[in-house]
């Protein structure tokens, strides 16, 4: 065992602390005058001894922990004993098995543990060898060793995943590993080599460490010549029809049958001939989808080597469009036009409801979970405390200014001071935006701000309630959010007539009143479709805290983790079911499309792969010294435990002592 | 019997009360009248020197106690005898051994034990009869030898005041010395706590009883004595020997109240065995409870 911060066992001083007031309290025991002690009887000598053995345990336990507090603050490290020491000349023989998604074909696992045995079992006496597993990352499943039945316990670990293997990130991840290592390393590749797990050079397939200490790379490939796998490619909502597309890996025409099911039940089956490695195109036109989201699975039931990739999950959300209210002067006026276009356009599920000011019932106001307003100054003195009321009750608003602003030395509502009103004036030259505040949730996904020209706003003085998301070159705000009791306001301090400013036709537009519309109505982003291994977060649901129920039905979170923000790794496919304080989501799992394509390395690329290494192989064949395996672990969290458990049995034991009456503890 | 009150005379005699009193004859005055004062609502109590008849005057009698007015009307000389005349002779043993320094109250042991013996010699006093005292631990430390003249009883009240408590407690000596140097027949008064063994103590007193003194033991105990209440364990040290003796709270709750118990009986029964009296007194409670069985005693002895 060794010390990372041996200093502190000058704290072993502290000892004496408890020895002396222990001494004190033992000197010093309640002492009372009697008149005779004549009629007395040493009535405690036969407890005093048990109690003695007692009050040594409690300060032989007080010692102890003060022991374990020290030495867990000077870091104590158990160095394990060396697995090995390699003799001069050895090699360690990394085994990177394949565990991807694309390894679940036939027996191709099964052909690479195989392969993996094999080496292992060719190993020479001085040799130490580590399984790997590859696929989304690099899993070391041992230390170097030379122990077959270590390393046969490792091979047999292995199973494929719905991971993805990237050849390209596998070599940069095993290059780091080798230089990290320092001596001779020689790596045995084991994967199917698909082609869509290459990366984009060719040179990203050559390890650096080559003319370093990696004296070489063996590459066993598991891939047969007859490959067939049928995948579907994509599932789309064409109007009334789902179009699903499969593609065919089968050299030869084939005859597919393919169910759709939605939410569970069989709705059609169709039968399609795919010419060989070709595409076909089924159409289903399901009758009625249910209200809200529907879980969409489509089945190849063809019999193949692969069958996990025959499934296709996707959800559809036939949630009607929520009404968001317009409030304006003139339903007809371009503002209105241009806030209608951006909210249908930006599919946020809701459909606008203009409607004139004159003409609105404030009672109905409760019925949205958002509303717009084309020109704050609309709002006369009997409706801005109503719409005070509707956003402190929790309701949110999205305005600009406009003509009837220009007036006003406050603005309604959101009772901002006008300082300048630059909304009449003829200003020739526009301004633009000089700070975007980005981590606002309205702004975080749109872009283009810089490009937009705003030559008429009103300079507003923002006060301490509010925040300025978006401001022009002279200081001015451009766009706000005040804060009410439960609601939020976001103002834009300028027209949406394209007249005063070019907002509402430059492409952040939309994408600005989508974001908003999402922040203010409370809908936030969830990614409906998403890879296996891939990680949910549930931030995503709008909300930090959940549930989540993967395919099979499994909560995935203890009820204390339903509490915190949990990054949940999809590591199954189907359909997820996220429950979260204000809504229930689905998402659909698929494995990656590229693990499923088995179009494999060919035979003159693997070669060509094999001579480009070989040369600097030669080069580099110095193998250095093994290193002596020492894997140090700290202990300080063990000694932790041990703390506690004295802290416990300390307490116990001192209770029952000041329990049974002596006093001076 | 009337009970005590603030405003009675009888207040003075609780012992904290007389503790505030610094001149020990005030303190047996205040007692002794006060007590008095209270025994005139009694009819049980008298003096043992009241007149009880006459007899006829014979030489060698004190002149003084012919009663003159009874020779003038028949010129016949009389003598008035009065009650307690043969016993008018009252010796006090006190023990000022260290232990009767234990007070778990204002007054400690023997503070209590100077203001009865005090106030015994006062009594006494009154009545004309000779008064003396025996100071002593383990050894004797003071002896003034009993007589009626005035001012012996400030000498008495003085070696009873300058007496201070230390060492052990050593019975054989005082008696021996009484024994030694008093040969008439009178009261003898100890005042101790008695924490030694009774047969022992007895084999001392033994011969005087023999030799036809009258005695009284007042055995002083305090409240803390008779009930330690102690509940936890606790190291007692012994104030004469300073032995260290490490009790236990259940001791104390079960086995020390059986065994104080066992002592003050052994006491008494061994005061029974040569004609004593055995008295308990308890240092809380006032003085005139001594007085009165001081009294009764007399009287039983009459």
């Amino acid at each position: 065992m060794t010390l990372l911060a041996p200093l502190f066992l000058l704290g072993l001083a502290s000892i004496a602390l408890p020895i002396w007031l222990h001494r004190m309290s033992t000197q010093s025991p309640k002492r009372e005058r009697f008149s005779s002690a004549m009629l007395l009887e040493e009535s405690t000598q036969q407890t005093y001894i048990s109690k003695q053995l007692q009050y040594i345990l409690l300060l032989a336990l007080r010692i102890l922990f003060l022991i374990i507090m020290v030495i867990a603050f000077a870091k104590p490290l158990i160095t394990k004993p060396p697995v090995i020491v390699g003799g001069e000349g050895s090699v360690l023989h990394m085994i990177v098995v394949d565990t991807s998604f694309s390894m679940k074909y036939g027996d191709w696992l099964n052909i690479a543990s195989e392969t993996a045995r094999q080496i292992v079992s060719e190993l020479e006496n001085e040799d130490l060898a580590q399984i790997l597993s590859a696929s989304n990352s690099v899993e070391i499943l041992n230390n170097p060793t030379n122990n077959q039945n270590e390393l046969r316990a490792s091979i047999s670990k292995l199973t494929s995943g719905y991971g993805r293997l990237d050849m390209g990130i596998l070599i940069s991840n095993l290059d780091r590993i080798v230089t990290e290592y320092g001596n001779a390393v020689t790596i045995h590749l084991i994967s199917d080599f698909q082609e869509s797990g290459l990366p984009s050079k060719f040179a990203d397939l050559i390890p650096d460490s080559l003319n370093n200490n990696l004296t070489g790379v063996e590459i066993h490939t598991v891939a047969g010549n007859d490959i067939s796998n049928l995948y579907i490619e994509s599932v789309d909502r064409i109007n009334t029809e789902l179009e699903v597309r499969v593609r065919s890996n089968i050299t030869n025409p084939v005859e597919t049958t393919v169910a759709l099911q939605i939410n569970g039940e069989l709705h059609q089956q169709t039968m399609e001939t795919i010419s060989d490695s070709g595409i076909a195109v089924f159409r289903f036109t399901p009758a009625e989808y249910e209200s809200g989201e529907n879980r969409i699975e489509v089945s190849i039931l063809n019999d193949e080597p692969l069958v996990d990739d025959n499934h296709r999950y996707v959800v559809i959300d036939n949630t009607p469009p929520q009404p968001v209210l317009l409030l304006t002067t003139n339903i007809e006026s371009l503002p209105v036009k241009y806030l209608t276009a951006a909210v249908e356009t930006s599919q946020l599920g809701f459909r606008v409801e203009a409607i004139a000011v004159s003409n609105l019932d404030p009672r109905v106001l409760q019925r949205y979970p958002w509303l717009m307003i084309d020109d704050l100054g609309i709002v006369n003195g009997t409706l801005a405390p109503v719409i005070t009321e509707y956003l402190n009750t929790g309701g949110a608003v999205f305005a600009a200014l406009g003509d009837r602003s220009v007036t006003l030395d406050t603005l309604p509502v959101i009772d901002l001071a006008v300082k300048t009103s630059l909304l009449s004036s003829d200003n020739s030259t526009p301004n633009t935006v000089a700070r975007i505040d980005l981590s606002h949730p309205a702004l975080a996904e749109t872009s283009g701000w810089r490009d937009i020209n705003v030559s008429r706003y009103l300079n507003l003085d923002a006060g301490e309630n509010t925040q300025t998301l978006v401001s022009l070159e002279d200081g001015s705000p451009l766009v706000l959010e005040r804060k009410f009791d439960r609601g939020r306001m976001i103002l834009l301090s300028s027209s949406l007539d394209n007249i005063q400013n070019d907002i509402p036709i430059r492409p952040v537009f939309v994408n600005f009143i989508a974001e908003a519309g999402r922040y203010l109505s409370g809908e936030h982003q969830l990614q409906q479709h998403q890879i296996a291994g891939d990680y949910l977060q549930l931030l995503q649901t709008g909300s930090a805290a959940g549930q989540v129920i993967d395919p099979v039905g499994r909560d995935l979170l203890s009820l204390a983790e339903t509490h915190r923000s949990q990054d949940i790794k999809l590591n199954q496919t189907g359909f997820y079911e996220i429950y979260t304080a204000d809504s229930e989501n689905l998402v659909a799992v698929n494995t990656d499309l590229r693990e499923s394509d088995m179009s494999i390395m060919s035979e003159q690329a693997i070669s060509a792969w094999r001579d480009a290494m070989a040369e600097p192989i030669q080069t580099s064949a110095t193998a250095g010294p093994v290193n002596i395996d020492q894997d140090s672990i700290e202990i300080w969290h063990i000694l932790l435990v041990i703390m506690g458990i004295v802290v416990l049995a300390e307490s116990i034991l001192g209770n029952k002592y000041i329990g049974s009456g002596r006093g001076y503890i | 019997m009337s009970s005590i009150s603030q405003s009675s005379p009888t207040r003075l005699l609780k012992p904290d009360v007389l503790a505030q009193l610094s001149n020990l004859k005030i303190i047996a005055r205040a007692v002794v009248e006060g007590f008095l004062i209270g025994l005139h609502r009694s009819p049980l109590f008298g003096f043992s020197q009241e007149f009880v008849e006459y007899r006829p005057y014979a030489e060698g009698d004190d002149l003084r106690f012919i009663d003159w007015n009874v020779y003038a009307r028949s010129e016949k000389t009389y003598i008035k005898r009065f009650l307690g005349e043969t016993n008018s002779h009252m010796v006090l043993l006190l023990d000022s051994s260290a232990s009767m320094e234990f007070g778990s109250l204002d007054v400690n042991k023997f503070q209590y034990g100077q203001f009865l013996a005090a106030s015994l010699a006062f009594l006494a006093s009154k009545q004309h009869d000779a008064v003396g005292c025996i100071i002593f631990d383990d050894e004797v430390r003071e002896y003034r030898e009993p007589s009626t003249r005035s001012g012996k009883l400030m000498g008495v009240l003085h070696a009873i005041d300058n007496a201070t408590p230390s060492r052990g407690t050593d019975f054989d000596k005082p008696f021996q010395h009484f024994c030694e140097y008093s040969n008439r027949r009178g009261l003898v008064v100890v005042i101790s706590d008695f924490y030694c063994d009774a047969e022992e103590m007895i084999e001392g007193v033994r011969p005087l009883a023999f030799s036809g003194q009258d005695i009284i033991l007042f055995q002083l105990l305090d409240p803390g004595e008779i009930n330690p209440g102690f509940k936890e364990a606790v190291l007692l040290e012994d104030l004469e020997s300073g032995k260290t003796v490490e009790v236990s709270g259940r001791f104390i709750k079960e086995q020390y109240p059986k065994r104080i118990e066992q002592h003050i009986n052994a006491i008494h029964d061994a005061a029974i065995s040569v004609g004593a009296d055995h008295i308990l007194v308890d240092t809380s409670e006032p003085l005139d409870q001594c007085l009165r069985n001081y009294l009764m005693f007399r009287q039983r002895r009459k």
